[in-house]
């Protein structure tokens, strides 16, 4: 019982990355109809640009976590400025888009490997200290990660079901041309798309590579994976499914090992993608899911 | 002197794995428009079957595998090709029924990421991490050679695997075969309605590819002896889609020509760069990812068909009616007797 | 107007019986039942939205109906795909042109051809001397039908880079190489200029004449009372009436759907795309 007690505080941590990785990746293919394949080594990059945070800035870890956040937001507004962009203007299939993207996460796994080699690091100052709740044991950083996600996630809900950007941005995600046509400005809020999006897999990344204790060039493609999982299941494009989504399998990986081996927990992600896929293909949160559908 | 040659045998064999390879991904993406990024894992299965049927009995303090049933040559490679297939299969199913197609690339890298984290999970099965060694190579105790001389002869025969592969992709392009695969990438609807099994025609595809593909795996494992999970990443599977890319999709020279550009100038050559000083062999190794990386966006924007692009399907005797010529040189049926003649409509019960 | 060699007691070659189709909330069609017999050309008319290239899908086959039944040419053919029936000479062309952009004309006129030779990869490696027979005489046959709609100069070129009229003929000409029993045609004479238009009515009405069975839906009133008897009137996703233009046009109902309400029910999904809806996968004919 304490085992199963114990898993769900790191189903908490798993889902409280996840949600955040999944709702940034879904934030790029329901706005900008991109699937993303170098989302995941944005990962990883934020959590290399931490790392530089903390050895060249010297700063203390969650100062680094911000800084990895920053670099990935300006990267991923660059990569769409300069490559994404001029791609999708030119009405590139999506297949190809996904080739352009799988090229580019090539590119920025090898460019991390060119300066820090294939090897595992880890961040200054993670405490060893555990908070112990009855069977519940989780370490600090993860506590704190947890409740960061939260607010974050909740910020998010609230900025775009309140505000005039969010009602823009949803706008947006229904209809591009008939938004543009109402004044809004789908230039610019492509460009804040994809600053949070980067944003949200920096500090994803980092959380991960913290929670994970060290880490290495892989970390966010082996992590894709499950992102995607999660944000399939929930409902492709739709933010709000990628929430819940992240919630399920995370979860549902966590809690499995349990029972079975706990390098089987990626299979679980798979299974309940697979299942999701057949029973249930708009996704568990009945959104538009445009880019399911499309052709 | 033998260093090098061996280094040539070495690109030789490459070569002509990745013209098999790229062939079988012109098959299922240049022909029958199925988006697959993750290709690379029916190689990986064709190479572990043909080791583990090639190998003999598992002796789990070395390395623990199933099979092991140790049987003749060409047999595993045979049943390396029939596994990639079969494996092609049970993907099918999944991804070529209820995906559209981003869609589907997203799903096919999932599933195989995962398949492979599997496979490395579980000792038993292909012994996990550590992957296989000691993969004995064909017909040794029979072609009684040098190792040198032995190398060549491996390639002799992966260079005539790239031959067939070749001849069956030119036959199957040149006939309606072809031309169902290439409507079908068209505009599934038309196809559809026009009487064509898009489903089936698709998954057949589909399967040969995966075939190929395992064919390739396991001649791949033949040559190098080993085989290790990590050796066969999402990066080294987009090997292939960019030599695909570069050469020419839907081309199947162009597959040749990507073969060689990619994995031999690219992959290879930069190999002879020499370490000095910062650059070591790692950095080496990185930056060609990131060349290969890089071609690949250009190619993307700036030519996307490739070098070869697809060659346009002219008829002769269409050719010879529109100048005016006499069609049909040799024959006897007049025009309008071969058209009326035609009624009876020949194979129209061929279950396709 | 119908082919002179028709005769008028012979059997209805396709049957719809209670056909109904939703998506979603929207009763795109609701309980259509209709006939339409051969050697003529049974027009479908109805405002916009009334669910007439939705029925036209139910018929082909490209989406499963909700309920209802479909008779083709003696079949049972309700559970059949779009492509068992188009086996079956049932075809249709689409109310967006749909040509198959990177291949060349005389490519599409070949795969409009259904003879299935050579579609296999037995077929392909091994028996390539009854293929390329097969083919052709269905080369032949492509360019006498592409003769005849004027389309020969083009005959080597992409079919993308066809202008939309051009794209309409080679639409037609195209479903007549599969020899098809009984054609649908959706809307061919829409986006067209009216010379064009006329020719292709043209066109239309020779193939009738040849006996060529058709359903055709359009919205020129003119061309429907020039080609089509009988006609069949739609609103709202059910049949109104059916019979001659000049029967319709004394029927107060008609009449009145066509003047009076605005229909303003959002076109099905059908109308650009076509795609195949079908849930499961059949392996074999």
């Amino acid at each position: 019982m304490s085992i199963f007690v114990a898993s769900l505080g790191f189903g908490l941590v798993m889902s409280a990355i996840l949600a955040l990785a999944a709702l940034g990746f879904t934030l790029q293919a329901g706005m900008t109809n991109v699937v993303n394949l170098a989302y995941g080594d944005m990962m990883t990059a934020g959590a290399f640009a931490a790392l530089v945070g903390q050895s060249l800035l010297h700063l203390s870890l969650w100062p680094a976590l911000f800084f990895g956040a920053l670099v990935v937001a300006l990267l991923s507004f660059a990569a769409n400025r300069l490559l994404i962009g001029p791609f999708v203007r030119r009405g590139t299939k999506s297949f190809q888009m996904i080739l352009v993207t799988f090229a580019l996460g090539i590119i920025v796994e090898y460019v991390i490997v060119m300066k820090w080699g294939q090897n595992f690091y880890a961040y200054r100052g993670l405490s060893l200290s555990l908070f112990k709740w009855g069977s519940f044991e989780l370490s600090y950083e993860q506590l704190t990660i947890v409740i960061m996600s939260a607010l974050l996630l909740a910020g998010f809900h609230v900025l775009v079901r309140y505000s005039r950007m969010g009602r823009a941005l949803r706008a947006m995600a229904d209809d591009k041309q008939l938004a543009r046509s109402c004044g809004v400005n789908v230039a610019r809020l492509t460009d804040i798309v994809w600053l949070i999006s980067g944003a949200l897999a920096g500090i994803s990344g980092v959380a991960l590579a913290i929670s994970s204790g060290s880490f290495n060039e892989i970390l966010g493609a082996n992590f894709m994976l499950v992102v995607v999982a999660a944000a399939i299941l929930g409902g492709a494009g739709e933010p709000n499914g990628a929430m819940i989504g992240a919630v399920v399998v995370g979860f549902a990986m966590e809690v499995s090992t349990v029972w079975i081996p706990g390098s089987y927990s990626e299979a679980v992600a798979l299974v309940l993608l697979i299942v999701g896929v057949v029973v249930r293909p708009q996704g568990l949160v009945a959104g538009r899911g445009q880019w399911v559908l499309a052709q | 002197m033998n260093h090098y040659l061996y280094y040539i045998l070495t690109l030789g064999l490459y070569f002509f794995v990745y013209c098999l390879l790229g062939l079988g991904y012109n098959l299922q993406y240049g022909l029958a428009g199925i988006h697959n990024v993750a290709n690379y894992i029916f190689v990986a299965f064709g190479a572990y079957i043909t080791a583990v049927t090639s190998l003999g009995p598992s002796n789990s303090l070395v390395q623990s595998y199933i099979l092991g049933t140790n049987i003749a040559w060409p047999l595993p490679l045979l049943v390396g090709a029939a596994s990639g297939a079969f494996m092609s299969l049970l993907l099918g199913f999944i991804f070529l029924w209820k995906l559209k197609y981003q869609y589907q690339a997203i799903v096919t890298l999932v599933i195989a990421q995962v398949a492979l984290l599997l496979i490395g999970n579980s000792t038993g099965l292909f012994n996990g991490f550590n992957g296989l060694a000691g993969v004995p190579q064909p017909l040794e105790s029979v072609v009684n050679l040098a190792p040198v001389p032995y190398e060549a002869f491996f390639v002799g025969i992966s260079a005539i695997c790239a031959l067939l592969g070749f001849a069956f992709m030119r036959r199957v392009v040149r006939s309606p075969l072809g031309r169902v695969l290439r409507s079908i990438r068209e505009d599934e609807s038309v196809a559809s309605g026009f009487g064509r099994n898009v489903f089936r025609q698709q998954m057949l595809a589909f399967m040969v590819a995966g075939a190929m593909a395992g064919l390739g795996g396991g001649l791949l494992v033949e040559y190098l002896g080993s085989w290790t999970p990590g050796g066969w990443s999402t990066a080294e599977g987009f090997v292939v889609i960019a030599a695909l890319i570069i050469g020419g999709t839907a081309n199947n020279v162009g597959a040749a020509l990507g073969a060689f550009i990619v994995p031999v100038l690219i992959y290879e050559l930069t190999a002879f760069i020499p370490s000095f000083g910062p650059i070591n062999s790692q950095t080496i190794d990185a930056f060609r990812w990131i060349a290969m990386g890089l071609m690949v966006l250009l190619f993307l924007w700036f030519r996307p068909q490739g070098v070869l692009p697809e060659p346009r399907r002219h008829f002769r005797l269409v050719d010879r009616i529109l100048s005016g010529q006499d069609p049909m040189p040799g024959k006897e049926l007049s025009l309008s007797e071969a058209v009326h003649g035609s009624d009876v409509v020949s194979d129209a019960k061929d279950a396709t | 107007m119908s082919s002179d060699l028709v005769d008028l007691s012979a059997a209805p070659l396709i049957q719809a019986a209670g056909l109904s189709k939703s998506f979603g909330g929207i009763h795109a069609v609701q309980n259509c039942s209709l006939e339409a017999y051969p050697g003529r050309i049974t027009g479908l008319i109805g405002p916009n939205g009334a669910g007439k290239s939705t029925l036209l899908a139910l018929l082909a086959g490209a989406l499963r109906p909700d309920s209802g039944k479909v008779l083709f040419d003696g079949h049972d053919v309700t559970r059949m795909h779009d492509w068992q029936r188009a086996r079956l000479g049932l075809v249709r062309t689409f109310q967006v042109s749909r040509p198959l952009g990177h291949m060349t004309v005389l490519e599409n006129m070949l795969i409009g051809a259904m003879d299935m030779s050579g579609e296999t990869y037995v077929k392909a490696l091994l028996n390539r001397k009854q293929w390329k027979e097969n083919e052709e005489r269905d080369l032949i046959r492509a360019v006498e039908l592409l003769e005849r709609f004027n389309l020969l100069p083009l005959t080597n070129d992409y079919a993308e880079i066809l202008s939309g009229g051009q794209m309409r003929l080679l639409e037609l000409a195209r479903a007549l190489m599969a020899k098809p029993k009984l054609l649908l045609l959706d809307e061919p004479f829409a986006g067209v200029n009216p010379t064009l238009a006329q020719e292709l009515a043209d066109h239309v009405e020779q193939l009738n004449r040849e006996g060529q069975s058709m359903i055709l839906i359009e919205h020129e009133l003119n061309l429907v009372g020039r080609l089509c008897d009988p006609v069949i009137v739609m609103t709202n996703g059910s049949v109104l009436a059916s019979g001659s233009i000049d029967e319709l046009g004394k029927n107060a109902e008609v009449v009145d759907a066509y003047l009076g309400r605005t229909e303003r029910v959002d076109a099905s999904p059908l109308a650009a795309t076509s795609a195949p809806e079908m849930e499961a996968p059949h392996g074999n004919a």
